[in-house]
């Protein structure tokens, strides 16, 4: 259990089980490992690396069987082991039943050694998804693989994950592929298709390999509350349209502060660097 | 269903608010529809009350702030210097409406970024009835939210809200007037009950009704918007709190959501946001930028 408890999973009290069993993992791992220390030539620090994490979430509301049919897979799992994946952590939602039915029916072979985890809801979903984002000289990038909405996608993102999204198309006028596809062109995450997921893991580990997402600075929540740049003041402006006189009275400081009521431009170039916080004035 | 009628009565307690609302609702529906058969000089009556129903409903609209003054205010940088102050006002009282997951996440991170310190502001947040994650999640950002602010009461107060879900996720369009219903009769409990952190013995009635209604697409934020509109028409809360903000969920990139539409048609909106350009475009909506899209390392 060594080498995959620590990160998640102690505190992890809904954890309903751990398949695969260890001395199998570890071999695994070493082979892993030593095939990567042959082919990259790296230094000994990086064997203590741990293999690559996966993990998989079909939301806290709805479920989708068919991403939870496509995982467990013996196709799928040997393309995760195939690219150094070592675990998949699974949060099924309402299907949890039907997932371990299928788990279960998998031989030790089917699953390539990868270990499989599985839970209905769980309450450490950052936690989940801090253990795929790679950091330097402590883990290996992983990834996420996650139903396309909001909730997991923004958790996600703000800790920096590698993020693969799948379009539940079973929700109302199936909008999860709008906000997909609008991901993928932002290039936020890669659109993972049903049927075809071992494509979208080889484009992740294709991006994995280009950057520096297996090397990144540990994690740093962002700071709270936030600077007076970054913060909404909509809300602000909106209380003091109940109260016309002070309103007036902002407005006009604002202006004087502003030299002038605002022009489109200057707002949007003033926003550079300014990473997730890009508002501009139209 | 039993508890969606317990919790109706739970909710006439405090003002009697619900039960004025609803008597007055059942009491013209009744009149117009017996009037209507048997007497005809109501055809006049009905006919002038739709025309005041409709002109309150203009004036109640014309009071809303037009969408550039709203691209003016949406402005995240400081460098502009267009940072209002509300610090000095008697009151400042948001109520923002959770839905659930995604929704709610949305609406937490719009909070984060939102929040400041200051001492006389009050958040109430409604959370749907059972919906225990969301509750969660709300009192683990209101528990970070009085660690970090400085003592001194700066955090501010909150309460939460309890609320009958208006849809739930698959229900059938046929029972869900029903259940809307429902929502309605509580919704105006949440709108008008005064916060106990804040009573009128210390306030006056500063506190009595929100300034600002924030919703960002669960069909419950809508009914919830509805019932303050019909307040603000009837003249049942003063003319100058209940001021509606409705962001479109960052999901929606290029298509409205079934309750962006209602929105968008009906106009109840003081301040009608999106988060996506091409909607923007296609919907004359304010646009916000990425919202709720988090700071990362910031």
């Amino acid at each position: 259990m060594g080498i995959l408890a620590n990160g998640v999973g102690e505190d992890e009290g809904e954890v309903s089980g751990v398949l695969a069993d260890a001395h199998e993992r570890e071999i695994k791992r070493q082979r892993f490992n030593h095939h990567q220390n042959g082919q990259t030539h790296r230094n000994a620090e990086h064997t203590q690396l741990r293999g690559r994490h996966c993990f998989a979430t079909v939301g806290a509301t709805a479920g989708f069987r068919a991403l939870l049919e496509e995982l467990s897979t013996p196709g799928f799992l040997q393309s995760l082991a195939a690219h150094g994946f070592t675990a998949l952590d699974v949060q099924c939602g309402p299907d949890l039943e039907f997932f371990r039915d299928r788990i279960v029916n998998l031989s030790n072979e089917e699953t390539h050694g990868v270990a499989i985890r599985y839970f209905g809801y769980t309450e450490t979903m950052r936690a989940h998804m801090l253990a795929c984002r790679g950091e330097l000289d402590v883990r290996l990038s992983g990834c996420v693989i996650a139903h396309a909405g909001t909730g997991t996608v923004l958790e996600a993102q703000s800790v920096g994950a590698p993020l693969i999204v799948v379009a539940n198309p079973t929700l109302m006028d199936n909008h999860q592929v709008e906000l997909a596809e609008e991901l993928e062109a932002l290039n936020w995450a890669v659109h993972g298709h049903i049927g075809n997921l071992a494509a979208a893991i080889e484009r992740i580990l294709e991006r994995i390999a280009q950057g520096t997402l297996d090397a990144l600075p540990p994690y740093t929540p962002p700071s709270f509350p936030v600077s007076a740049a970054d913060r909404v003041t909509l809300f602000d402006w909106m209380v003091l349209t109940c109260y016309p006189d002070e309103l007036a009275h902002q407005q006009h400081l604002a202006d004087l502060r502003g030299e002038g009521p605002m022009t489109n431009g200057d707002g949007a170039n003033q926003q550079e660097g300014e990473g997730a916080g890009m508002l501009q004035l139209d | 269903m039993e508890d969606i009628v317990y919790e109706c009565i739970d909710g006439f307690g405090g003002d009697m608010y619900t039960v004025l609302f609803l008597c007055g609702l059942f009491a013209v529906t009744g009149v117009s529809i017996i009037g209507l058969v048997y007497l005809p000089w109501t055809w006049i009556t009905a006919f002038i009350g739709v025309f005041i129903g409709f002109f309150r409903h203009v004036s109640v609209k014309l009071e809303q702030p037009r969408p550039q003054t709203g691209r003016r205010w949406m402005t995240i940088g400081a460098r502009n210097a267009l940072v209002p102050d509300t610090s000095g006002l008697p009151a400042v009282y948001f109520l923002y409406i959770l839905g659930s997951g995604g929704h709610t996440t949305e609406m937490l991170l719009t909070v984060q970024r939102k929040i400041r310190a200051q001492a006389n502001q009050h958040r109430r947040y409604v959370i749907s009835n059972g919906d225990v994650d969301s509750f969660r999640r709300l009192s683990a950002l209101e528990a970070k939210i009085r660690r970090v602010l400085p003592d001194g009461g700066l955090s501010g107060t909150s309460d939460s809200f309890t609320i009958p879900r208006a849809r739930r996720v698959h229900q059938s369009l046929l029972t869900a007037p029903f259940s809307c219903l429902a929502t309605a009769i509580v919704a105006v409990n949440a709108l008008t009950r005064e916060p106990e952190d804040r009573p009128t013995t210390r306030h006056g009635r500063q506190f009595k009704y929100p300034h600002v209604v924030v919703t960002n697409g669960p069909a419950t934020g809508f009914i919830v918007c509805l019932v303050a509109h019909l307040l603000k028409m009837f003249y049942m809360v003063p003319q100058n709190r209940l001021k509606m903000v409705y962001i479109e969920s960052w999901a929606r990139t290029r298509t409205l959501s079934l309750t962006g539409k209602l929105f968008l048609w009906s106009g109840i909106a003081d301040m009608f946001c999106v988060q996506h350009e091409e909607l923007a475009r296609r919907t004359g909506g304010v646009m916000v930028g990425h919202l709720t899209a988090p700071l990362v390392n910031g």
